[in-house]
């Protein structure tokens, strides 16, 4: 298997595409073993095996990246971390560690997660972002949805705003780090700021400025979501008859009061799924400050802490993997955020399950 | 990107009939504040990405003297810097990592479609006790945030999965490959694709299933001879799902690399791009963006007819 191991280390790009193919020619291959052997059950209590086998690699995938994981970190996050003395050598009758780790230390990490200052704030920060990002993207979609509903070329205004979706948060941050770009020495500057110089306001040093580094960002955020809020809402409103509206106005209502009592009541649904997907992926919201460096301007959210204080692993304060239960712990906070909102998810799907 | 789940189960619903549409175009018409507005906001929403494009044509010098609509200084030094190296030096070159991200792409995505079409075979089709709720578990796993997960897998990608000093899972040999990121994505990912899958599947007529077992049909001839087949829909729906949501992702290639250029994707590329050419150089950085957006972008704007479907499969009920 050293042709195998040699494809898989390879630095050159046809090794390295030749690995992926070979590992997916690999797998169906156990996939076609697995069905054969699927065939092959004996007839006694056949059914249930059968399908046991066809769960098997779902529960394998699953077991290893995210069963496990889960009762890992947890753990992790309620431990203490291995302590080693610092700048020790180990050598014969020397004991560098003081701590051997993994001790119940009565929520020490999450202690900590709520006092630190830059874990506050990262935490601050978050909830910011899950109080706007989700509601403004969902207004701005609702509105253009609403909006290109009865105009020609509807497809391409969708298209138009569904295009930074495709888009990732990097590009995002690039393609809005050159929005924001504070003005040169040999006067260039970023569209935002020359548009403010034109009405005499600014300059603002957007991916620096500490006291809203946040927002802006929330902005980029609000870009590239509200392109989904568009295209399902946009659906959502095309399914309500039309005869409805029509007899509303015709009762006398205006435009406004048509959306207001018809349109919106009639769209709730949807309009609840656009929040809470927007909301869960907000929660984790880590490229977008990472690629803007914001954390260093006071922009920091609780996925992206969780992201540095795993990497700061053994440079704490105490020498020792300490970062990496620390960071465990902010990312247990994360997941006990989402809980509700995908409780809420279960709910309704089981819901509709029984309903059909 | 953002993995979607809908909860509602339902299929989409055909949204306009004929009549209706001409009554809203005629309705459109008469509505000037509607068409200004969507006319502001479509412009607003494409100016960022053209601003992108028309910069990463533009030379070193005329990005630091003027702003990107003077439409100045253009030149394709750019692109040559990120592509093939300019004056011999490809350090800047975000090829190889164009090739990261394919390595990466192709397995995370056959992989969680396949076991998720076998997951949902058994859920929808083998009657056993207590399906149902393993189908809410698996859908109820979309809970855990990557952050959770993602650390614990790298080790056991490293080492194996230990229960005290006994190997319950030996180490896959995967570590230092792009098989840790790939293998952390197809985990990732099956709670969505199991739940498309399974919502696909539950809308074919039993009574194919059935006739096709009196004939004498076994599972795994079902599974491969029909049931393959008519999931090409939902297998191109979650295809570019999960094609736009590993190639945009950051996280998992940043922590599953651990910084390793030989395996990191072209994310994690650019995102260090923009950190070390803050100071200088930094003019190559739209280019190498433009490069790593319109890949995902054409595969979008081809196939959006399938996405929007995976997208609106159950969220629109009435």
């Amino acid at each position: 298997m050293h042709w195998l191991y040699d494809l898989a280390h390879s630095h050159k790009a046809g090794g390295k595409l030749m690995f992926a193919v070979i590992m997916v020619a690999g797998f169906l291959a156990v996939i076609g073993l697995l069905l054969l052997l699927i065939d092959r059950v004996p007839r006694r209590g056949r059914e249930k095996v059968q399908g046991f086998l066809f769960l098997l690699p779902a529960i394998f995938l699953l077991g290893i990246g995210l069963i496990g994981p889960i009762f890992k970190t947890l753990l992790s996050s309620l431990t203490s971390a291995e302590v080693v003395k610092k700048l020790c050598v180990p050598r014969p009758g020397h004991v560098c560690l003081i701590d051997k780790g993994g001790a119940w230390n009565n929520f020490a990490h999450y202690k900590w997660a709520f006092t630190d200052s830059d874990s506050l704030q990262a935490l601050g920060n978050t909830l910011r972002w899950v109080v706007i990002a989700p509601i403004v993207a969902t207004v701005v979609g609702l509105a253009y949805a609403y909006a290109i509903d009865k105009i020609r070329g509807e497809a391409v205004a969708k298209a138009l705003v569904f295009l930074p979706t495709a888009i990732s948060f990097v590009g995002a941050a690039v393609i809005w780090g050159l929005m924001y770009q504070q003005p040169s020495q040999n006067g260039a500057s970023g569209l935002v700021n020359a548009l403010l110089k034109t009405i005499g306001l600014g300059p603002i040093n957007f991916p620096t400025d500490s006291k809203h580094v946040t927002y802006w960002m929330i902005v980029v955020m609000i870009w590239i979501q509200a392109g989904f809020a568009t295209v399902l809402l946009s659906a959502a409103i095309k399914a309500v008859p039309a005869e409805i509206t029509e007899a509303a106005k015709i009762d006398g209502a205006t435009e406004w009061q048509a959306f207001r009592r018809v349109t919106i009541p009639s769209i709730r649904p949807t309009l609840i799924v656009v929040l809470i997907t927007i909301s869960i992926a907000t929660l984790k919201i880590f490229d977008l400050v990472q690629t803007f460096g914001a954390d260093k301007y006071g922009g920091d959210t609780l996925a992206n802490k969780m992201y540095t204080t795993y990497k700061q692993a053994g440079l704490g304060q105490a020498a020792g993997p300490l970062g990496e239960h620390r960071s465990s712990a902010l990312a247990m906070i994360i997941f006990l955020l989402v809980i509700p909102f995908v409780i809420y998810q279960v709910r309704q799907m089981v819901k509709a399950r029984a309903g059909t | 990107m953002t993995a979607v789940i809908n909860p509602t189960g339902a299929a989409p619903v055909d949204p306009v009939g004929p009549e209706k549409s001409v009554a809203r175009v005629r309705r459109g018409l008469t509505n000037p504040v509607s068409s200004g507005l969507a006319l502001v906001i479509g412009v607003v929403w494409t100016i960022p990405t053209v601003g992108l494009l028309v910069q990463s044509f533009r030379s070193k010098s005329a990005q630091d003297s003027k702003g990107w609509w003077h439409f100045s200084g253009l030149t394709l030094d750019n692109y040559r810097v990120v592509t093939t190296g300019l004056h011999g030096d490809s350090s800047k070159s975000v090829l190889p990592f164009l090739v990261n991200s394919l390595a990466i792409v192709i397995p995370a995505a056959v992989i969680p479609i396949v076991v998720a079409a076998l997951a949902s075979y058994a859920l929808v089709w083998i009657d056993f006790r207590g399906r149902d709720w393993i189908y809410v578990g698996i859908f109820a796993l979309q809970v855990v945030p990557l952050q959770v997960a993602v650390v614990p897998l790298l080790r056991f990608v490293v080492s194996g999965a230990h229960l005290g000093s006994v190997t319950v899972i030996p180490k896959l040999g995967l570590a230092g490959t792009v098989g840790a990121v790939w293998l952390a994505h197809a985990c990732f990912a099956l709670p969505l694709a199991v739940f498309l899958m399974h919502n696909f599947m539950s809308e074919i007529p039993r009574d194919l299933l059935e006739a096709a077992r009196i004939d004498g049909a076994s599972h795994g001839q079902i599974f491969r001879q029909i049931m393959l087949p008519l999931l090409r829909p939902a297998l191109a729906a979650f295809g570019i799902f999960q094609f736009l949501w590993v190639w945009n992702d950051l996280f998992v290639g940043l922590v599953m690399s651990g910084g390793n250029a030989d395996i990191s994707p072209i994310t994690v590329k650019i995102a260090g791009l923009v950190g070390s050419t803050a100071g200088q150089g930094g003019e190559v950085v739209p280019a190498a963006a433009f490069v790593s957006i319109i890949i995902p972008v054409l595969v979008f704007m081809a196939l959006q007819r399938y996405f929007v479907r995976g997208l609106l499969a159950g969220s629109v009920k009435g």
